[in-house]
């Protein structure tokens, strides 16, 4: 990366900040259960930054070291017809959900998703039978890259429940940060229940 | 107020001694620009991104189809220029190639998705290689640089004035300026490209032909902002407007006599990537135009499994009305080929699996599991085929 | 060159993600601004356990990242590459004598062969080196660090070590932008006519410094320093490596 690339990106995260903390505040989740969006619950075991929620994407960023190290997203209630994601260039015709997916596609539009805010070469390594509480879900395991050449590592949780999403979704740099949290995330996703 | 009218008369002067010449000669083989100068600037700061480009995961590799774009190259541009240049293929789903001052060219995947043949290719490497070698970029940058100045002296002159409401129209005209150069830069790359290339042997209607594809693609578009935006192509837009574009090729080649189009040897080197590069065209979401593309290439005849297979896959993500009786079709019929990919036994067992029909699931994921034993999705398919057997 | 970025803020379930290309000058800008608002110098202490050695470090210095621009009449910013080449020049001069009057030494970076692996590390760094700045140059709220300033890279930092084995890896940007004739006559006149300044030049550097065994960062500047100072000549490229190099934690004295 380059200076620019450096700066932008400093900045970026800088003006969302200050974009996010004029709308709501960034506040701290500290370890125990917590329930998110009166629709999911996990129990936590570290101090974790909670971003607000973003009530277009049903999601809930999280972060304990910044969010280009690691972020944890919690997804609850994406009706039909719902993007996972939002990008403000309108000419992109962005990847929504479907109630009607198996979970193997649920998989698919969360990795084609995360490829609209710069994730590439997207790959799925793992997919394997789960339960989110009582519904039967998916856990998955994905590489990718980011433009600078940074690569990713990333897992997640999804299930589908009353034709709606449930999805917590994890990803840091393959390099330390991934390793560094992901019994954390593991326990996470263990303990996730639909409410 | 004498003091005031002298500084203005100085910056005035600054502004305009500042007003550099875009009058520059072609480049020459080997040359590199002196280090004091704006050019050398412009080259650096492309040698830093070239440097990241190079450890980028959107680089396609693969040696034959580098060697592949890079001879076609050489053909146009001649070996000594094509020695200054470097070519990456790079995976990007969007039509275009881009070059750069110092000689670094950028052939995105997305346009080699698009054409239809090797003399399509290099009309628009023919277009890359004549902003190279007429130092587009350093124009560019100069006239940018020239209007910007110009802008800023209409704004002070309106605002030493006391006419705010006039310093927008300074900015205004120097914009328009600024693009309408780009215009004429892209109008000669063009031209002279076309020049070049079929002076190298290839057909010279294939250039039209390009853009016109081009154009009935995006009128295929899912997108109404993007076929709105291309409909009104304005004065702010840097490519000469796409009619006379077309209309300016077709006069052109009508005047040559023919060349060769090379699509056999296009078909050979491309084909095997088209299953990717339609893959990383659908995660776009625009079915219109993905569409458009697999039933031309389907029209072209070879590799139908994977063509098959692909539209299946647009018709399977669109979820449109009518769309999951299409993709069990194509699917089905892709299963027919040799060059069918394993996942198509994987999505015909859902479509099954969807409606009901466990008997038909089970035989399709079988067939799956047989040929992707290692796919990372087997535990999943397999917890079903346990269930249900 | 025949793009144009596009800009594009994103963002996933809250945590703001960029793309490739953005609104490149814009944020540049709000840089400037950002950073003119900000003290001079700025220094993150770590937090990690550190101990200073207390001599003969040796420090790689990773491939600096320095531009100098010539700042445009209208504010357009025009790399020279002469002025970088010299700038860089200088400031490798200045922070080996600056070292070296400490019992340091200071080697470039040399590739140690396993490439794939060494750029990750470059770009991890990248990524944390950001992440530093927002939080704690630009104190956007982070509350799960608390006041912790225990950014690290792992310990996969030791493929940088090299053939020197290194102790330490000084990473490095620096940008400098000077006006022209014409700008500073501008200044002065859009002075007089009561609007607002024009600048006409400014240099910034980020440092940071990297235990290559356990891979923490141990110490994060930044500095600005204002008109007059030019690294393009030996006193300014003086004057902004005592700025971004204050604090330093190897530096003898100051242990």
């Amino acid at each position: 990366m380059t200076f620019s690339t450096f700066c932008r990106r400093a900045g970026v995260a800088l003006l969302g900040a200050l974009f996010l903390t004029s709308c709501a505040s960034v506040t701290a989740l500290e370890p125990g259960p917590y329930t998110y969006d009166k629709a999911m619950t996990i129990q936590v075991g570290e101090t974790w930054t909670k971003y607000p929620r973003v009530n277009r994407t049903k999601s809930q960023g999280l972060t304990i070291d910044g969010s280009a190290l690691n972020t944890l997203s919690l997804t609850a209630k994406l009706k039909a017809g719902a993007p996972l994601i939002y990008t403000l260039d309108r000419e992109k015709i962005l990847p929504v959900f479907g109630s009607d997916m198996l979970l193997g596609e649920v998989a698919e539009f969360t990795l084609d998703s995360l490829s609209f805010i710069g994730m590439q070469n997207t790959t799925l390594t793992e997919l394997t039978p789960d339960q989110f509480g009582d519904v039967e879900a998916v856990r998955f395991t994905f590489t990718g890259d980011v433009a600078s050449g940074l690569s990713y590592q990333g897992m997640a949780k999804a299930a589908i429940h009353d034709e709606q999403l449930y999805l917590i979704l994890y990803y840091a740099p393959a390099e330390y940060y991934y390793g560094l949290h992901e019994q954390e995330v593991q326990t996470i996703m263990d303990s996730a229940t639909i409410l | 107020m004498i003091r005031l009218k002298t500084l203005f008369f100085g910056a005035t002067m600054a502004l305009l001694s500042a007003c550099a010449s875009t009058n520059v000669d072609p480049i020459e083989v080997g040359a590199r620009p002196d280090k004091t100068t704006d050019e050398a600037g412009l080259w650096q700061q492309m040698d830093e991104y070239e440097k990241d480009l190079r450890a980028s995961a959107l680089l396609e590799r693969d040696p034959a189809l580098n060697a592949y774009v890079r001879s076609v190259v050489c053909d146009i541009a001649g070996e000594e220029y094509c020695n200054d240049m470097r070519i990456y293929v790079v995976k990007r789903p969007y039509f275009n190639a881009t070059m750069a001052p110092n000689g670094l060219m950028e052939v995105w995947t997305g346009l080699l998705l698009r054409a239809e043949n090797e003399a399509q290719v290099a009309f628009v490497l023919g277009h890359e290689f004549t902003h190279y070698k007429n130092r587009h970029s350093l124009k560019n940058w100069r006239a940018q640089r020239n209007a910007s100045n110009a802008g800023l002296l209409l704004t002070i002159g309106a605002a030493a004035a006391g006419a705010g409401a006039a310093s927008d129209l300074g900015g205004l005209v120097a914009l328009s300026a600024l693009y309408g150069y780009g215009r004429d830069l892209e109008r000669e790359a063009d031209e002279e490209g076309f020049d070049y290339v079929t002076a190298a042997g290839y057909e010279g209607r294939e250039a039209a032909a390009l853009w016109q594809s081009l154009m009935d693609e995006i009128a295929t578009s899912d997108s109404r902002r993007k076929k709105r935006r291309v409909a009104r192509a304005s004065i702010f837009s840097s490519h000469p407007l796409t009619k006379e574009r077309i209309a300016t090729l077709q006069d052109k080649a009508n005047q040559m006599p023919g060349g060769v189009t090379n699509e056999a040897r296009y078909v050979e080197m491309t084909g095997r990537f088209l299953d990717e590069w339609l893959d990383a065209d659908l995660v776009r979401r625009d079915y219109g135009e993905n569409l458009f593309l697999v039933n031309k290439l389907i029209a072209r005849g070879d590799r139908l499994g994977t063509l098959y297979f692909r539209r299946a896959e647009a018709y399977r993500q669109r979820r449109g009305e009518g769309d999951d009786v299409k993709a069990i079709e194509d699917y089905t019929k892709a299963a027919t080929y040799e060059d069918a990919p394993a996942k198509t036994w994987r999505y015909i067992g859902d479509s099954y699996r969807r409606k009901g029909n466990v008997d038909g699931a089970l035989s399709a994921y079988q067939t799956y599991l047989e040929k992707a034993p290692n796919s990372p999705d087997r535990a999943v398919v397999q917890l079903f085929i346990d269930q249900n057997s | 060159m025949g793009t144009v970025g596009q800009v594009h803020r994103q963002i996933v379930a809250g945590a703001l993600v960029m793309k490739h290309l953005l609104f490149k000058s814009f944020i540049a800008g709000a840089m400037l601004i950002m950073m003119s608002a900000c003290v001079s110098t700025r220094t993150v202490a770590t937090t990690n356990e550190f101990k200073a050695l207390e001599k003969d470090a040796i420090i790689v210095l990773m491939e600096p990242d320095v531009q100098l621009s010539f700042l445009r009449a209208a504010g357009m910013r025009e790399v020279r590459a002469d002025w970088t080449e010299t700038g860089r020049a200088n400031i490798l001069k200045q922070i080996e004598t600056s070292l070296a009057a400490s019992d340091h030494t200071i080697v470039e970076f040399q590739s140690g062969g396993d490439v794939a692996r060494e750029n990750q590390l470059i770009r991890l760094h990248e990524a944390v080196g950001s992440t530093i700045l927002t939080h704690r140059i630009f104190r956007a709220p982070l509350p799960s660090k608390k006041n912790k300033n225990d950014w690290s890279l792992g310990p996969g930092v030791q493929v940088l070590k090299g053939e020197n084995n290194a102790d330490y890896a000084l990473f490095l940007y620096a940008r400098g932008a000077y006006a022209s004739a014409g700008r500073q006559a501008l200044g002065v006149l859009v002075a007089v006519a009561g609007g607002g300044a024009i600048g006409t030049g400014d240099q910034q550097a980020f440092a940071s410094l990297v235990d290559l065994n356990s891979g923490d960062v141990v110490w994060f500047n930044v500095a600005m320093t204002g008109q007059g100072t030019d690294m393009r000549k030996e006193e300014g490229s003086a004057s902004l490596v005592k700025a971004i190099l204050k604090g330093f934690p190897l530096r003898g004295e100051d242990k």
